[in-house]
């Protein structure tokens, strides 16, 4: 059979066994899944035993990629990875999510695709370490003992070189010798300026798969060629004449924007993007001359250095390209590493607890040190690498209360940017995001800031949310029980910013650049209509968006299987707390606020969670979904998950 | 190869393969960057093919990032 936007097949590798096996794609699951996280966790609810470790073989890791990516379809370049990730989201360690990664590429996903595999399933553990080399003439796994040990940026060069293709590099996804060592909130990275699984590399780590290569010439064919250049082409050009459109990434304002600017030397995106999210920068002069950072988030630096005291950005880019190039969560080191230095300081931690190490803040040879105790699990470093759960038991303090350091936790893992400070930096009194703060407690995983809730980066009006409402796709009657003249309901809007966001992921679109550069993509008719076109599937944007919906419930019901219910989706302690740090963007009191500045109380959350799971048509009290609701997405055949609880 | 109508900056490349998918596209009509006429690897080298049209400069038209232009002529 042909097909048409996907590549038609979905490889299944067992390395346990070394058996490689090659299954074309299920058209009837392609139409009701669409691609992307929505095969991959379909995968995942067919396959993963409930309740198993994750760091087991048993474990399953499933690469995706979307219908869209690797065409010309703006912002195309997003792969995914779904999986049960590595993080203990409960006391007793008995409780792990399963969720999406979504991750940019340059190469990987077009060369996955073009090897002639839209997904990747991968299963058991090798006996010794491998990687997996995907190309459209075979699929071999291949020894990795001269580049076990490796970090990111040597194994991603030393791969590119061996396997080079005709016009460019292979794609690489490469785990790091925390994802070696099992450090439970290690990642892997994506043809070198990609992060990629946030607590998924130690899954893979654990399975002694070092990366995978991919590389092909098979081509994608799209269904009518003529209709998707005609309607990609006009969405292009809409892109460049909206006023918002920016090429490259906002370095920030100020005094931090200015230095980032100045020290900025290449710029790098995704494939098809149309804008680069990630930037490269470099110390040009001085004691760390050549020392450089690249990564999709410029206030990372910034960040590192005013937390942790550091005296200059050579000091936050050595401390910054040393975690990643072990392939560590920063934001989850940084919050860890504060954490344990307060502890030390406050006489909690011993200097016997520390390996030695003597206590000095905005040290960076001390932060570096306790960097080299975690990824080589030493000392209070061992403790520091099983995650937030079991290092807090040690310390004796509750990882879902404050500490000190106004990091919340919410399922076991720290949200990488805060509701209460992350509007008031770009405005004052309201924020941009209308639903972050919620869609952070919601969510399976506490994803990225933009990740499967309505997020948008301008400054924009009340007329702008709802615009970009009715862009999703939803009825009159929807958008009537969201919006009065003057205010909207955060939890009912939510529901739908996160259906809608998981449309983007299904197809293989950047969620990412269409909130800060092309917002003219979040336009679910287009996106139905680019669907058809380059599948042959026609589809309506409200079956679209109802996809998204669909897909958004199985997340819910793989998560539900594994224990995980409202009690759950607990607000932070955190978010009812004054911030009190010395940033002066966050001068003044920062509580939680919703979008029209007005500070939230605990009652106001719960309602916002209990008008988020009626619009979900949910069970309130358990906050998941009900048999009458999973009959009508045609999930009734995993009706028995919900009823058993 | 260098191209006459064609200026190149590899220290602009994003690696968006822009550039490959609507060669590819075009001209085997699937999109293939391993069967363009445009070799890419930022930020050290775009080069075209002995393959590469004469005259067709459609790549400049997808490079958003200043990496691939058209030289006027004159």
């Amino acid at each position: 059979m042909e097909y048409y936007g996907y590549a038609g097949n979905i490889l299944h590798v067992d390395l346990n066994t070394r058996q490689i096996r090659r299954e074309p794609l299920d058209t009837k699951v392609a139409r009701k899944f669409i691609g992307g996280p929505g095969i991959g966790l379909k995968i995942l609810i067919d396959t993963l035993k409930p309740g198993i470790d994750p760091l087991s073989p048993e474990n399953v890791l499933v690469f995706g990629t979307g219908p869209l990516l690797g065409t010309l379809v703006p912002g195309s370049g997003k792969c995914y990875l779904n999986t049960k990730y590595s993080m203990p989201a409960s006391k007793n360690g008995k409780k792990y999510f399963v969720s999406t990664s979504m991750f940019g590429s340059n190469r990987f996903g077009v060369m996955m695709k073009n090897a002639g595999y839209d997904h990747i399933v991968i299963t058991g553990c090798a006996d010794k370490p491998c990687y997996l080399k995907v190309t459209d003439e075979d699929v071999e796994i291949c020894d990795a003992i001269d580049i076990w040990g490796k970090d990111v940026y040597e194994v991603g060069r030393i791969l590119r070189e061996r396997h080079r293709g005709k016009t460019g590099n292979c794609g690489t996804w490469v785990i790091g010798p925390a994802g070696e060592n099992l450090v439970r909130f290690s990642m892997g990275w994506t043809d070198d300026w990609h992060n990629a699984g946030r607590f998924a590399g130690a899954v893979s780590g654990a399975k002694r798969l070092k990366a995978i290569v991919t590389l092909g010439n098979k081509g994608i064919k799209i269904a009518d060629g003529k209709r998707f250049t005609k309607i990609v082409e006009k969405k292009r050009k809409e892109i460049q004449s909206n006023p918002n459109y920016r090429a490259t990434a906002p370095l920030g304002k100020g005094k931090t924007g200015t230095l980032l600017t100045e020290l900025m030397v290449g710029i790098r995106g995704c494939s098809g993007g149309m804008c680069a999210c990630k930037s490269i920068h470099e110390i040009k002069d001085g004691k760390y001359k050549g020392v450089w950072f690249g990564g999709s988030f410029p206030a990372i630096p910034s960040m590192l250095q005013m937390q942790l005291q550091l005296k200059d950005y050579g000091e936050a880019f050595t401390l910054l390209g040393r975690m990643n190039s072990y392939g560590l969560c920063v934001v989850t080191t940084l919050n860890m590493m504060w954490l344990v230095t307060q502890q030390y300081e406050r006489g909690v931690l011993s200097r016997d607890d520390m390996g030695g190490l003597e206590l000095k803040i905005g040290d960076l040879d001390y932060y570096l040190a306790l960097i080299e105790k975690i990824v080589h699990r030493q000392d209070i470093g061992a403790i520091m690498a099983e995650g937030w759960y079991p290092l807090c038991e040690r310390l004796g303090i509750d990882a879902s209360t404050d500490y000190g350091t106004g990091c919340a936790i919410t399922k076991g893992i720290d949200l990488l940017v805060d509701a209460r400070i992350w509007p008031s930096l770009f405005k004052q009194g309201t924020g941009f995001s209308p639903c972050m703060g919620l869609g952070s407690i919601v969510h399976a995983k506490a994803k990225h800031t933009h990740s499967a809730t309505y997020w948008a980066s301008n400054e924009i009006s009340f007329g702008d949310v709802k615009r970009d409402t009715e862009k999703m796709g939803i009825t009159k009657e929807e958008l009537d029980r969201i919006f009065t003249e003057d205010y909207f309901d955060t939890g009912r809007l939510e529901k739908y910013g996160g259906d809608a966001e998981t449309v983007y992921n299904l197809l293989g679109t950047c969620d990412t650049s269409i909130h800060w550069a092309n917002d003219p993509l979040r336009d679910m008719p287009w996106l139905a209509e680019a669907y058809s076109a380059a599948t042959g599937f026609d589809i309506t944007p409200r079956d679209l968006l109802r996809a998204g919906e669909r897909v958004f419930n199985l997340e819910k019901l793989l998560n539900v299987r594994e224990g995980f219910n409202r009690g759950d989706d607990r607000i932070p302690p955190v978010y009812l707390q004054n911030i009190e740090t010395p940033l002066p963007a966050r001068e003044g009191d920062r509580y939680l606020t919703d979008w029209f500045g007005r500070r939230l109380s605990r009652e106001d959350l719960e309602t916002m969670l209990d008008t988020y799971y009626e619009e979900r048509g949910w069970d309130i009290q358990k906050g998941v979904p009900t048999k009458t609701k999973l009959t009508e997405l045609e999930l009734e055949q995993f009706a028995d998950i919900v009823e058993s609880i | 190869m260098g191209k006459e109508n064609i200026s190149t900056d590899a220290e602009k490349c994003t690696g968006c393969m822009r550039c490959q998918l609507i060669c590819s596209f075009t001209y085997t009509g699937a999109f293939n960057p391993e069967k363009s006429c445009i070799v890419i690897n930022p930020p050290d080298e775009i080069c075209f093919t002995d393959e590469c049209r004469e005259g067709c400069s459609l790549c400049t038209r997808h490079c958003e990032f200043g990496a691939i232009t058209r030289l006027k002529a004159g």
